[in-house]
This record gives C-alpha cells, structure tokens and sequence, in this order.
C-alpha cells in the first residue's frame, strides 16, 4: 500500500477506534479499580492499583448462573428460530404457498410493532399457560422475533440458487430432502450463520422482555442481573462496568469469530432480498 | 428485492413430483410454524394491547371500557405534539449523522479491501452490546465533571465542561450520537454490499468520458446503490424511532422533557405512572407512525422493490 | 447457587451470633407448631448480596432455619423500584411470593388491589403486645388502613435528610448548616467556590421529589386533610419554589445540572462537587465508602431547614416496609420469618452489622449504642425523634405521577426563567388537581 493509502488508512483508523473502542476500553479500566479511585480527579486511563474485587463480588453474587442462562436462551431460541426460518425461507421460494405476500407482509409487519408494547399481554397470555417464568418463556419470544429476520436471510440466498442445482442433484438419484440437505444448504451457511449470529446477539442482549418474563433469580438474564448493581445503595460502577465487560465478551467474541460470514451473509440478504 | 416468480419453479416440479395442491399443501406446511409462532407470539397479545387501549387500566386494574377517551386525552394534551416532534427529530436527526457516516465507512470499507473488513469488524463492536449496557457505559463516561471522562478530556483541551446529559440544550444531540455509535456500523455492512454490486466498468466508462468524482458519485453509485439505501433507511427508521433503552439508561426523558420521545412516553405513562390503558394506546400510535413511516420508504424509494421484504 | 466459604473473623463472629440468636428458641417450642413447607420471600436484597444489609438478612435467614429446619425460605431478589409493580401483576395472576418488600408511599394502590394480608390475623398474639408497641408508632401507624395492618415497617430512618461536608462548611465558619431556609440559601450560596457548588439538589426521581421536602419546612400544614393533595396555587408552594430559585441565582445550584437522580448526586458529591446535598439517609455508609473527591471523616447529617419559626423538618419516607400475600399458603411459617426478622436480637444486628436504627426502640439501653460507633446511630435518632419529623399522608394522591410532575416542575424551575405561577399553575394542571 502506497503512502497515501497509509495515510488515509491511519486518519481514518486511528480517531475510528478512539471513538469506537475506547468507551469499552474506559469500561475495563474501571473495572479494575478500586471504589475510592474510581471518581479520582482526573480520570487515568491506566489503573494504579488494579484491584478484581467488583469481578469477584459479581461471581460471589451468582452472575455466572445468569450468564448460563442467557446463554441457554440464546442458543436455544436461535437453533428453533433458524431451523424454522430456513425451512420457511426455503419454503417460499421454491414452493406455491397460498398467500405468499401476505405472509411477508405479515413478517414485516411483525417487525414494526414496538415489542414492549406486548410485554403486558404477553405476560398475561404467558400467565394463563402456564409459561410465565419456565425456562421456556424467553426462549419462545426471542426465538418468534428472530424468525422473521431467518427468514429473510434464507429466502434471498435461496433465491439466487438457481434450481438447476437442485435438480441435477435429483437427477443424481437424491431425494428432494437429501439434496437440500446435502447440496443447498451448505452454500446457505453464510446466512445461516449471519441469521445466527443476529438471533444470539438479539436474545444475548435483550433487557426488557427478560425482565418482564422472568421473576425467579435463577431463571434470570445477565442485562437483568446488572441491574441490581445500580441498586438501592446507589451505584456501584465498578461492579457495573465489571458487569459491562462480561456482558461483552461472549457476543463480540462470536462476531470477531463469524465476521466473515456475518458481514457476507448481511449483504447478500440486503441485495438480493 | 425482486421475489423469483414461483410460476416457472412450480411448472418445472409439476413435471418431477405431485400435483399443485400438493406441493401448496408441503409448502404450507413447511411455512406454518413459523406463521404460526409470528402470529401466536406477536399478532394475538398486539390484539389484546389493542383493546386494552381502548379500556382505562391502572395499576393492573381494569376499570372498564372507556372507548377512545385514552386517545382523545393523547391527543388533546399540548405536549403530545411536541413529544411526537421530538421522536422525528431524534428518528432524523439520528439517520442525518448515521446514514452518511456508514456510507463514508463503506466507500472507504471497499477501498481498503481486506484491511477495510477488519475495520469494519471493528466498528461492529457497539452493535454487539446490549442497548442497556451502552445506557450504562455512556452513562458514566457523561457524568458530569469532576469525575465523568468526557468532562475531564474537555477540561483537559481548555474548554467548558458542559454537562451534557444535564443542560436542556445538549441532551437531544448527545443521545443522537450514541444511539449512532451503536448501530452506524450495521447500516455500513449493508451499503458496503451495496456499493460491491455496482460494476466497476460503469466508474471506469465515467472516468474516460471526463466525469469529476463527485459527478460519478451522483450520478452512478447513489442512483444504483438506492435499493440498499432503501433498506437501511428502513431499518434504522423504525430501530431509532422505537428506541427507548438508551433514554431511559441516559436521560429518563429530560432534562425538562427535552428527550421524551413518543417511545419514551410509552414507558413513562406504563410503566412509571402505571396508566397501561393509556400506554398501550401510545403503542397503537406508534405502531401507525411505524407503518406509515416503512410505506412511505417503499413508495418514495423502492418502486421497483416488489413485495417489500 | 453456592457461595465458597471464605472463613474469616467476622463471619466467625456472625456465626457465634446466629447461634446466639438460635439457641433461646430452639428450646422453646414457638407455639407448639412444627412449622414446614416454603416461604417465598421478594425482597431487593440477595442472600447472596454483599453488602451490610444482605449479609444481615443472610444471618437472620440462617438463624431461622436453625430453629425451623423443615421451612425453606427463598428470597427471590427484584430490581427495587419495580417490587410493589411486580407483586400486584403477581398478585393479580395468582403467583405472589409469600412475603413482600414494599415502599410505604404505594402502600395504598397496593392495599386497595387486595393482595395483601391483614396481618393483625397472623401475628402471634405476642408479638402484637410485646413488639408493635416497642417499633416506632409514627411508621406503625401508617401501615394500618381502616383498622387492616398491610405491613410492617422496617428499618426506621430519617429518610431525607441533609449530608454535608464539615470542611466546606468550616470554611465559612459554620458547624452545620442552617435551619432556616434564609440562612441556608445565604451559606449555600457562599459555598459555592470555583468547580464545587453549595447544593445538590436531584430533581429526577420517581419517589422523590426535593419540591415536597422543601415543602416539609412547613410541616404537616403542607398537605390538604383530607385529599393530601398540596395547594400548588398557595403561598406555601410559591415560597418553596421560590426557595429553589434563590439558590440558583446566588449560584448554589446549578442551572445545568438539571435531570440528575439521588444516585447521580451520590456519585458527584464522592468527586467533591457539593458541599452539601440531599440525600438518602441510609446511604450515609456507602456516601463514606465512595467518597474520593474529599476526606470522609467530614461527612455528616443534618435535618432540613423550615420556614419562619418552626422547628428544622425530616421527611420521614419513602421508607420499606414488608407485607404478606392474601392468597400465601403458608402464613403460618411466613409470620413467624417475619417475626423473626423484628426481634430484639435481630434489630441489634440490623443496627451493629449495617448501622440500622433498631427497629425495636428498647434495645436502645444496650450499652453498645454508647460506644462511637453508635455515633451515627444516635444521630439517626434524634433526627427520627425531632419535633419537625412528619411523614407523607397515607394516601399520597396521585402517586405514580405526583414525583415526575414535581420534578419537571422543579427542572423548569432550575433551568429556565419562567415564572413560578407559571409552572406551578402547569403542574397543577397536570396533575388534575
């Protein structure tokens, strides 16, 4: 790369990641400090006594048990979501369903209500079933708003197979399921994955239906255990930036994993949706 | 997004397996749990908060059926207005500073090649984090000084350190830019795609024929790269129309209403004041303003866009 | 969810405690029962939680189990503004938990959604004579509607109440802020120095509002009789706001800092930046424990400042309190938890271990309260005894609007320079009074 292109590439680079890493990089280092320094003027950057107490107390106070959880949930909700929406998907293209612009724009509209706006009759529906604060309540929800996005994703890939492929896998001596299986969707993988990697970053980060669906601690969210950090005795911004840095973690590290897949499997939705 | 007409695919299968109804039948079938699943999940309890708005409920108490008078009271209230102002301000306001920041990121994404996937990997990073832990990490880096971060590297470079979560007049932009830092990124992805199915031989042919940088960019990359816009116009117009997380991490609707948006005034009257008749019929409001808003895209942008998603 | 034991003197010293406090009953049969089953318990603080309070409630649970081995008692931790939201939808679905934490200014809304249990039926006949008379009657008494008890006050405190820095203060030659408001808004104002202002005042809270404790320098004269609504078009709101505007023009508040919540005010006066604040008062620990920004031995309490004559106001609440479901099915052990959580012994560690007014007042001859580090204790007393002290009426009307109308009231009032009729007028109008 020659020198203008280095130079554009650092004055873009370099205020970019300012910017952009360096309030979570600000969020570790204050969870490394102790409580008496943490509102010291001024602010360093580099802790001077780095302590792992507010790590410490968030295990002592069962944040692993929420951890797995929404683990457990998001996993779960997206295994269900993507099986669905990439049989729907494939589904709409290459089959005759009744009502097919209905359907997406029922998918659409699925989009536009604003969520919160259910959590009450949801909650009472949820209620009378008997899911209310089951492990399958959080799970049903994420996996429903994930579904329409799977959908998408898998319908415009599929799409773009040309059919051809499918039938000389026929012609192969397949049957219809074992060509899908074996030949369609390993090509579909990037929007799969990027389906994927959407759900769990969805159902990994959401607050408010967690909070409204689950009362039990041991049912409980990782967003809805860091709430309790802003508690009754006022602030704890260690414990809560802490809190900031391992809520963090595991979705930036499956993005950082998949991002070529992601980044792929988004644009091929978004083009040829 | 053009939908491949299911006409020839079906004449191609009639010859290889079943008959038409029973192909519907299989695709039904194979579509069902999931419209099932939308409608059960989202569709029903959307009913239910539609006629609970039309009853007055507070507290959990149904107090009987009181018609329209929720919207009315919505409606009739002078700050309504401004409060519906407010959410179009920050909805545009938002996509004025997203939408050119994630196409700069993407013309440059394309320039750099590899390297500029990376950077882009890494400008995804805020859109990994959950709305309520960027609340809470913005949250302490705008305290107010002596303490806050930002305050401290305004005092540091000699200038005023405004309280930007606090003065009237700063907390409107300063919610804007980080509702932007979290989500520019994804829009980028999109226009980045855009931006890879536009042929290179069109900018070359423009090149040759005199064209200025800015006239091949009018001319050639914004006219083609309309059906991706189209798509991220959409999202993040209902995304940062139906944001609330972030004003209630950040502002709880001040300083002096200043930040209440139409969503956060669905969560004030719901769930702080506990008038959920009145709530849910801020919700159907929203939920109108959210339709309007996506028609409104796909008939100014995406004529030719089909059935939508 | 287990936590690894970390064997250290205090918690050989705690316990020697719950031992202590087990063995009077575990010779005595409590009533004869064997008591059994679950007690579902929804409270803010987690058995597994860290600081004082949760580390008593810990020992106390403990405690209980020791004496009733068959009863399991779980306390399922809710974020603390949403308890009394949570446990009516609870109620309403027919999933309460047994036992409930709740703010006393919501006790009405809840009582009235009858999901909450007369307790006068399930407290042992002696606890009533014995412990209610010894709690402190003025919380007591608010928990009781038409003769139906809802609750049980918990953990007596001056609720709001003045914190200040005796360093700043000293520096203009005064020990403790005045109590009169002239006076106080002329020494705030001269507290003002550079980065630190005079006061800090939150005007954000959904059960706070700084309008309604400036009010209180009026006394119970403040709230109407019989609506307890305040007369936002009268002379006493007119001086209250205009209490809050002096202190922005002599610079003791600032207009900018407008929005801010208790917990932001806690968290800037640690960084130094008022000498005085509003404040909750059982956060006094955890002010000291943070504070970065000043020494924390210059910490200190005081009561709120009145109008004219009358003696320095404290607004006794929000406060908690703890209710029993209706609908539990198990009140016999629920009670007994509840009891226990009110027993002298209990209260000594309420008050040793998280420096707690006890809630049982005879404990008080306890030689410990003379030692210092009673000191602060002592101070809470005297505050909670204080010829000003007054609570909010029952029935607060209103009241899951009255806070936020309040405060924006209060942010128009900082931060703009409208008139206070104005405002105020707009309040009341909001508010439909």
């Amino acid at each position: 790369m020659n020198w203008r292109g280095r130079l554009q590439f650092a004055l873009l680079i370099i205020p970019a990641s300012v910017v952009v890493l360096g309030p979570i990089l600000w969020a570790l280092s204050t969870s490394l400090k102790p409580n008496d320094r943490i509102f010291a003027v001024p602010p360093r950057l580099i802790p001077d006594a780095p302590t792992l107490t507010h790590y410490a107390r968030l295990i002592a106070e069962g944040v692993h048990w929420s951890f797995f959880n929404s683990a457990l949930y998001a996993v779960t909700s997206v295994v269900a979501a993507v099986s669905i929406g990439a049989v729907a998907g494939y589904a709409l293209v290459r089959f005759p369903v009744r009502f097919k612009p209905l359907v997406l724009v029922l998918f659409m509209a699925a989009l536009a209500v604003p969520s919160y706006a259910l959590l009450l009759p949801t909650q009472i529906i949820f209620v009378q079933l008997g899911l209310f604060d089951t492990r399958l309540a959080l799970p049903i929800l994420y996996a429903t708003h994930i579904i329409p996005f799977a959908v998408w994703m898998t319908r415009a890939h599929f799409a773009s197979v040309p059919i051809e492929l499918e039938h000389a896998a026929l012609v192969d001596g397949y049957s219809r399921a074992e060509a899908v299986w074996k030949v369609i969707l390993p090509g579909a993988m990037p929007a799969i994955i990027a389906a994927s990697t959407f759900g769990f970053l969805y159902s990994w980060n959401d607050y408010i239906t967690a909070t409204t669906m689950v009362d039990s601690p041991a049912r409980r969210t990782l967003p809805v255990a860091l709430i309790f950090f802003q508690g009754f005795h006022g602030r704890d911004w260690g414990a809560l930036m802490a809190g900031v840095i391992i809520a963090t973690l595991p979705p930036v590290t499956l993005f950082l994993i998949f991002r070529r897949h992601l980044i792929g499997g988004f644009s091929e939705g978004s083009v040829k949706g | 997004m053009a939908a491949i007409s299911s006409g020839s695919t079906s004449q191609t299968d009639l010859t290889i397996k079943g008959t038409q109804a029973g192909l519907q039948r299989v695709g039904t079938l194979l579509v069902g749990p999931a419209i099932l699943l939308v409608i059960a999940v989202n569709v029903l309890p959307a009913f239910v908060g539609f006629y609970s708005s039309l009853r007055r409920i507070f507290f959990f108490t149904d107090e009987g059926f009181v018609g329209l008078d929720n919207f009315v009271a919505i409606f009739s209230e002078a700050s309504t207005y401004a409060t519906i102002a407010r959410s179009f301000v920050f909805t545009f306001g938002s996509l004025a500073l997203a939408v050119p920041l994630a196409l700069l990121v993407a013309l440059a994404v394309r320039q750099l090649g590899r390297r500029g996937r990376l950077f882009l990997t890494m400008l995804l990073v805020p859109w990994a984090m959950s709305p309520i832990v960027v609340a809470l990490l913005w949250k302490w880096i705008l305290l107010p000084s002596p303490g806050g971060l930002l305050a401290s590297t305004f005092i540091a470079l000699g200038w005023s350190p405004v309280a930007l979560l606090t003065d009237p007049s700063a907390a409107m932009p300063t919610i804007i830019v980080v509702g932007v830092w979290r989500n520019f990124a994804f829009a980028a992805i999109i226009l980045t795609a855009g931006l890879g199915q536009i042929p290179n031989d069109l900018y070359k042919a423009a090149a040759v024929d005199g064209h200025s940088v800015w006239e091949r960019f009018r001319r050639i990359t914004l006219p083609l790269l309309a059906p991706s816009l189209l798509i991220v116009l959409c999202v993040l117009t209902i995304s940062y129309f139906n944001e609330v997380q972030v004003i209630i991490g950040l502002t709880t609707g001040g300083p002096i209403n200043a930040t209440t948006t139409l969503a956060y005034q669905l969560y004030q009257t719901g769930f702080v004041e506990l008038d959920q008749g009145r709530g849910n019929a801020i919700a159907v409001v929203m939920f109108l303003i959210n339709l309007l808003l996506v028609i409104a895209y796909v008939r100014l942008l995406g004529g030719s866009k089909g059935d939508g998603k | 969810m287990t936590r690894s034991h970390n064997p250290s003197r205090r918690d050989a010293v705690r316990t020697a405690l719950t031992a202590a406090i087990a063995l009077p009953f575990i010779n005595t049969k409590v009533g004869a029962q064997a008591l059994s089953g679950t007690v579902r318990v929804w409270s803010f603080l987690s058995p597994e939680g860290q600081t004082p309070r949760e580390k008593v409630l810990k020992t106390l649970v403990d405690a209980f189990r020791a004496r009733h081995p068959a009863v399991t008692i779980t306390i399922e931790p809710q974020p603390f503004q949403e308890l009394e939201t949570r446990f009516v939808a609870a109620a309403a679905q027919r999933r309460a938990p047994d036992l409930v934490w709740m703010r006393d200014t919501f006790l009405g809304l809840v009582h009235d959604r009858q999901g909450l249990a007369n307790l006068d039926e399930v407290l042992t006949p002696e606890f009533k004579a014995r412990a209610i008379p010894d709690m402190y009657s003025v919380f007591v008494e608010k928990s009781v509607f038409g003769g139906f008890r809802t609750s049980l006050p918990l953990w007596p405190s001056p609720a709001q109440s003045i914190f200040y820095r005796k360093d700043a203060l000293g520096e203009i030659g005064l020990e403790a802020p005045p109590l009169n408001w002239d006076a106080f808004v002329d020494a705030a104002g001269k507290l003002t120095k550079g980065n630190r202002l005079g006061f800090g005042l939150p005007s954000n809270d959904n059960s706070v509002a700084s309008l309604l404790n400036i009010l209180s320098g009026f006394g119970p004269d403040a709230f109407d009789k019989t609506t307890g609504r305040i007369d936002l078009s009268g002379p006493m709101a007119a001086e209250a706001a205009g209490v809050v505007r002096r202190l922005v023009s002599n610079g003791a508040l600032s207009r900018t800092l407008l929005n801010t919540m208790g917990d932001d005010i806690q968290d800037q006066f640690a960084a130094g930046r008022f000498a005085m604040a509003q404040a909750f008062t059982p956060r006094f620990d955890q002010f000291k424990r943070i504070a970065a920004g000043y020494d924390a031995k210059h910490l200190a309490v005081s009561a709120w400042p009145s109008f004219g004559t009358r003696p320095a106001s404290v607004l006794l609440g929000p406060y908690w309190t703890i209710g029993m479901s209706a609908a539990s099915t198990n009140k016999p052990a629920a009670a007994a938890f509840l009891e226990s959580l009110y027993s002298p012994e209990a209260s000594m560690l309420w008050a040793k271990e998280a420096g707690i007014v006890p809630d049982r007042k005879s404990v008080m001859t306890d030689p410990w309260f003379q030692t210092p580090a009673a000191s602060m204790i002592q101070v809470f007393v005297s505050l909670l005894g204080a010829p000003g002290a007054l609570t909010f009426p029952q029935r607060l009307p209103d009241v899951t609007r009255i806070f936020p109308v309040l405060n924006k009231a209060q942010q128009e009032l900082m931060g703009t320079d409208e008139a206070i009729p104005a405002i105020l007028a707009r309040a009341r109008s909001t508010l439909g009074w």
